[in-house]
């Protein structure tokens, strides 16, 4: 495993921690402690053809702020980038994920969930949302997108468009945030974007078809506020 | 002061009374003597004097003196006199006519001044009641402008600071009201800084045209007020005018003695707040922080003593107190924001899915085999805040969790009762006190002490969050202790109907079951 990640933070503690918990897992680390230093290093590795594998960012840096640096980011490369910030409003979550982060993690976080969060990061990595994660499997629960063919422990689950619909954008996010809006955009388009009861009504369908309890389920998880997770595939 | 039409009456009546008294004369004259006559003229003109200005009656006076000589004393015709005696007549009615006159000239007065003063007392009296009766006299400038004008017949204009006096002259601190040129406001500025009065009549600044009232309270002056075209004699006018102006001055002083007084109190209450918040803040992170400083030296400081369970049992100690610490940071957090502006984002959510994400967060700490939850199926959506309702049940459970036993379950149940949710989250522990019910829910209280008196370190903000989320939703959060033991907090949500179109898709598209 040979992915090359910045870590841009500027809490030393938190930096050295964290990069000597990356370094044990096996990537390769470069840090940055502030904002320009970030610019500089995602400016100059784009140009030089070492390119980046995944980027850690924090928001509250000295010399402004990091969503200055993801949408620098976003204008011409797709390196994921997780956020990793103090700031646990919803609406900004939402705000960075819109802008084209690939996840966040609110501080403070254990380095087992950061790592995990990595993983699906890196196997997004280069796929574009239409592209092709098509199978998934979890939990007793498979799904096949092509074949429109979804299996709980080896029998049929009937569903409908809707539901078919919604369950395919979350298996090709898999592992990965997908805000309400995201979903109500994809799924029923852009004219319904506030219709947020519709999103509630069919991911309790769908939970009551694919999980054994609803109430405490383990491959449709909710993102209070900000929107819904597919837990990752096995 | 007279109207002209009740002096044009009194003329009249004046006129009809010395019409009266000649017609009398000449009737009577042959039957009675002329020193009877001269009687009937004396009463003809004291009755006149009464309601005539007394130059028009001093006139009347003579001339009729002169005309009686002229018609009833002999020689009649010529103003010569016969007898002695007739002239001695002649001078004591003149006399007495001129004395009646003097005496009704001084009458009138005193009567007309007294008046005056009744309706000066009166005005000021009325006055007093409206600045009394309001509760912020700035708003009554305009009435105060109108009043001075009607006293004074002259144009007014009014210059109030809105705070203390600035230390330069600067219009946007004042309210003023009227037009003032730039030296009368120079002299409005003058009169309010100094507290003195300017202008004709005054003794300073003689050569103003107007006078200048300054609005006087407790040895300073909150602003002033300009009398245009003042004229020097109508000093009881001026009198009566800065009544008016200290009238307002001392109101308007009061008024902002007692918000003053009262700010000072708010700002000491939440200061006292505050001071308290923190104290308990800081209880409350001590303990926690206890266990993770001693965890976390063990480590370092016994790492061979150590054996392998016992230092991920060390590691994990630390993880849980962190975590905690975590969770009463968001309270703080969350409960200086929902008090800093009370807006929570609402949305349609589920009540399951706002469970099923606390089960998964108590997963974290492997405390879910002690959660029994119980959701009623097939439940409307909520309208709530899913992050804040989520809070809330997470420091109830954390609560629960932690005054009951170490295996002891705890019950979350969720109900739809006729017109509202019920959330409910009950365990096995002790209860709580009477008298702690109700004060559990306030910002810095820490439930009940053990028996050697060190408190168990409570909810702290915790509950206090619970009961501030709640009522942002215009729920109610209530505390019960049931007779077989535990303790059962109820959070009750409104209900609300869905949207309309939500029944149109469930009928189309025939999806939801």
């Amino acid at each position: 495993m040979n992915f090359n990640v910045l870590l841009v933070e500027d809490d030393r503690e938190l930096r050295v921690t964290l990069r000597d918990a990356l370094l044990l897992e096996g990537y390769k680390l470069i840090t940055a402690a502030s904002l320009s230093e970030g610019l500089a290093i995602t400016a100059h590795s784009s140009g030089a053809g070492k390119s980046l594998d995944l980027i850690l960012l924090d928001l509250g840096l000295p010399d402004g702020d990091g969503e200055t640096l993801l949408a620098e980011l976003r204008k011409q490369v797709t390196t994921p980038v997780i956020v990793i910030s103090a700031r646990e409003q919803e609406g900004q979550k939402i705000r960075l994920l819109d802008l084209g982060a690939d996840d966040y993690l609110v501080k403070p976080f254990g380095i087992g969930e950061l790592l995990a969060r990595m993983r699906v990061a890196l196997r997004h990595k280069g796929i574009s949302v239409t592209a092709s994660i098509t199978h998934f499997k979890r939990a007793g629960v498979s799904i096949d997108l092509a074949a429109h063919r979804v299996e709980r422990n080896g029998e049929q689950v009937h569903l409908t468009p809707t539901e078919f619909n919604l369950l395919a954008r979350l298996v090709r996010s898999a592992g990965r945030v997908v805000t309400h809006r995201q979903l109500l955009a994809d799924v029923w388009g852009a004219e319904y974007l506030d219709h947020t009861h519709y999103l509630r009504l069919y991911m309790a369908q769908l939970r009551a078809k694919l999980e054994v309890d609803s109430a405490d389920p383990v491959l449709l998880l909710t993102e209070p506020g900000v929107g819904y997770r597919l837990a990752d595939d096995e | 002061m007279m109207m002209p039409s009740q002096k044009k009456s009194h003329y009249i009546l004046g006129g009809a009374i010395w019409f009266v008294g000649w017609l009398a004369m000449f009737l009577f004259d042959g039957h009675f003597d002329s020193s009877n006559l001269a009687m009937l003229l004396v009463l003809t003109s004291a009755l006149a004097a009464v309601c005539l200005p007394w130059r028009v009656s001093l006139c009347l006076v003579i001339v009729c003196v002169l005309a009686f000589d002229w018609y009833f004393i002999s020689p009649r015709g010529t103003f010569t006199v016969d007898f002695h005696q007739h002239a001695l007549m002649l001078l004591v009615m003149l006399v007495v006519n001129l004395i009646i006159m003097i005496l009704m000239v001084v009458r009138r007065g005193q009567a007309e001044r007294a008046a005056r003063h009744a309706s000066e007392a009166d005005i000021l009296r009325q006055w007093s009641d409206t600045l009394l009766e309001s509760s912020a006299p700035h708003e009554h400038l305009e009435e105060l402008q109108n009043l001075l004008a009607q006293v004074s017949h002259r144009e007014v204009a009014l210059f109030v600071l809105k705070n203390e006096l600035p230390a330069q002259d600067d219009l946007q601190q004042v309210w003023q009201l009227g037009d003032a040129g730039i030296e009368q406001r120079l002299a409005l500025w003058y009169s309010t800084r100094n507290n003195q009065q300017l202008g004709r009549g005054t003794g300073r600044y003689e050569m103003f045209f107007d006078v200048y009232l300054p609005l006087r309270a407790r040895g300073r002056a909150v602003g002033a007020a300009l009398i245009k075209n003042f004229e020097i004699h109508e000093l009881s006018t001026r009198i009566h005018l800065q009544a008016i102006c200290d009238q307002f001055g001392n109101a308007l002083e009061r008024y902002r003695l007692h918000r003053q007084e009262i700010n000072t109190r708010e700002h000491a209450q939440a200061q006292l707040v505050r001071n308290n918040l923190l104290a308990a803040i800081s209880h409350d992170y001590r303990t926690p922080l206890a266990t993770i400083m001693s965890a976390a030296s063990s480590l370092d400081e016994q790492t061979e003593k150590l054996d392998g369970a016992q230092h991920h049992q060390l590691a994990r100690r630390i993880f849980d107190e962190a975590e905690r610490l975590n969770i009463m940071t968001n309270n703080i957090l969350q409960l200086a924001r929902l008090d800093a502006n009370n807006r929570i984002t609402c949305d349609w959510q589920s009540a399951e899915e706002i469970v099923g994400d606390l089960t998964r967060r108590w997963r974290g700490r492997n405390l879910e085999r002690r959660l029994q939850i119980q959701c009623q199926p097939a439940l409307p959506l909520l309208w709530c805040d899913a992050v804040l309702i989520g809070q809330l049940l997470e420091n109830l459970v954390d609560n629960a969790l932690k005054y009951s036993p170490v295996d002891a379950p705890v019950k979350i149940q969720i109900t739809l009762q006729s017109n509202y949710f019920l959330f409910a989250v009950s365990d096995n522990g002790q209860g709580i006190d009477l008298r702690w019910r109700d004060k559990i829910f306030e910002p810095f209280q820490r439930g009940p002490v053990t028996d050697d008196g060190t408190p168990i370190i409570g909810a702290g903000v915790g509950l206090a969050l619970c009961r501030v989320i709640a009522l942002a939703h215009g729920g109610e959060l209530s505390v019960d202790c049931p007779a077989e033991g535990g303790s059962r907090f109820e959070l009750h949500l409104p209900l609300r109907s869905l949207p309309e179109n939500t029944t149109i898709l469930t009928k189309n598209s025939g999806e939801i079951a």
